[in-house]
């Protein structure tokens, strides 16, 4: 407690604010609180000198807050919401998985007919070419498929398998899995069930009920 | 007790040239307020532009309230991209607009608490500002660059509930008000862990200032800091 602080307690005036309260409005720039910090500093110095360091330090802050505002400045809004990874570095990934979720479907055995065939022809040959990024040809994937209904959404946010700083100092390798939730018209679906004595795991085909059995 | 009105900017301009974003009137704040409305509530349509806008608006805030939080050696870079992408991504999830800021918020503290779990990351050591070093022309020199590091560290001591309102005060000249709306807490209480955050930061920069054999202070080391764990 400084010995103004004593002083006005003893006047029976307004309490006294806190000497710390007092510094911090003055720095923060109230006219105010800079005054009162003067007037006790006629009676004890060491306020002043207080109020100097505190300045000082608020300076500081300033500085580090334009060091902090130019960096927040390069940080823009990613194309596509992510969390737990780098968007600029997933195209590969991107590539990575549409290729293999369309290799997959081609190796199940007659689960589509000659329509839903059309349907898949229509989404690639929607995707065209002329695209300068894997993550394009992603996005115009997802919107085509959006507007023909194959796609309901996509599985957030996507789950980092592993990571790994590059030793070359260009950053880092993220490894995720991405899920596109998709629906598709199947006029049959197969399930496997095990069959025989030995117990092996067989396609069992499924058709949709007809109106008839319905 | 004598009336400061401490959100009030001063005419002799403090140094830091923050005057304009202290001002706080209330008729300009109305104004912002429909308009900030407005934006957030097309954000959370899922405009794209108006999502960017409020990007714009906030990030610099975030990165404040992201430095108050982070642990040592975490990449704020890192964070900032993250919280940008939980923006893009769930922001259509904010129904109420004007709770858009304080989700801000949340999201970026959440990402600085998960990157102290994330022993990964710390392992990086990569800094704040490991990525201006020997990097003249980008637009940062190294001595600002060490002196924005070296206050950092100190930030980084202070706990969170006092380094936060400090920071935005300090560096981005929010006024106590709206720190007090941003984090849900009273504005005396505001007031009281500026004054304190101060108080604890000078102290830590004495601290440092004596460890390096430089100057320190009496009246400084005289002044006891309060108590740094306990909130007011």
């Amino acid at each position: 407690m400084t010995p103004s602080h004593d002083q006005h307690q003893a006047s029976g005036g307004e309490p006294p604010i806190d000497a710390d309260l007092l510094l911090s409005r003055a720095v923060a720039g109230d006219r105010s609180a800079l005054a009162e910090v003067r007037a006790r500093g006629a009676s004890d110095p060491s306020i002043l000198e207080e109020l100097a360091m505190w300045q000082a330090d608020e300076l500081r802050l300033a500085r580090l807050g334009r060091t902090l505002d130019a960096r927040a400045d390069r940080i823009e809004l990613p194309r596509r919401g992510i969390v737990g990874g780098r968007q600029s570095r997933l195209g590969w990934f991107v590539a990575a998985a549409i290729a293999l979720a369309w290799f997959g479907q081609s190796l199940v055995p007659g689960v589509r007919d000659s329509r839903s065939t059309a349907q898949q022809q229509a989404s690639v040959a929607g995707l065209g070419a002329g695209f300068t990024t894997a993550d394009e040809a992603f996005d115009a994937y997802v919107a085509k498929a959006r507007e023909e209904g194959l796609v309901e959404g996509e599985v957030a946010p996507p789950t980092l398998l592993r990571s790994r700083e590059l030793t070359d100092g260009r950053g880092f390798e993220v490894v995720i899995v991405r899920q596109i939730i998709e629906r598709r018209v199947s006029p049959e679906i197969y399930r496997v069930a095990p069959m025989g004595e030995t117990g092996r795991l067989r396609q069992i085909l499924v058709r949709p009920r007809t109106e008839t059995v319905q | 007790m004598a009336d400061f009105p401490n959100s009030r900017p001063p005419t002799d301009a403090p140094a830091n040239g923050l005057t304009d974003a202290r001002s706080d009137s209330t008729g300009h704040d109305e104004v912002l307020s429909l308009a900030e409305t407005r934006l957030f509530a097309r954000a959370a349509d899922g405009d794209r532009e108006a999502i960017a806008e409020v990007w714009h608006a906030n990030r610099r805030w975030i990165a404040a309230v992201l430095a108050a939080h982070a642990p040592r050696a975490s990449d704020i870079d890192d964070l900032m991209q993250e919280v940008a992408a939980t923006l893009v991504a769930k922001c259509r999830h904010i129904r109420d607009a004007a709770s858009l800021r304080g989700w801000l918020r949340v999201v970026a503290v959440n990402a600085a608490r998960m990157a102290g779990r994330s022993s990964a990351i710390e392992r990086r050591s990569l800094g704040l500002f490991a990525g201006e070093r020997g990097r003249g022309s980008a637009g940062i020199d190294r001595a600002a660059a060490d002196e924005a590091r070296e206050t950092l560290a100190l930030i980084e001591r202070l706990p969170p509930i006092y380094a936060e309102p400090l920071m935005l005060q300090a560096t981005q000249g929010m006024t106590q008000r709206h720190i007090a709306d941003l984090l849900d807490v009273p504005e005396t209480t505001v007031e009281t862990r500026l004054a304190r955050g101060r108080r604890m930061l000078r102290q830590l920069a004495s601290e440092r200032d004596a460890a390096s054999g430089g100057h320190s202070t009496p009246s400084a080391s005289a002044r006891t800091a309060p108590e740094r764990t306990h909130a007011p």
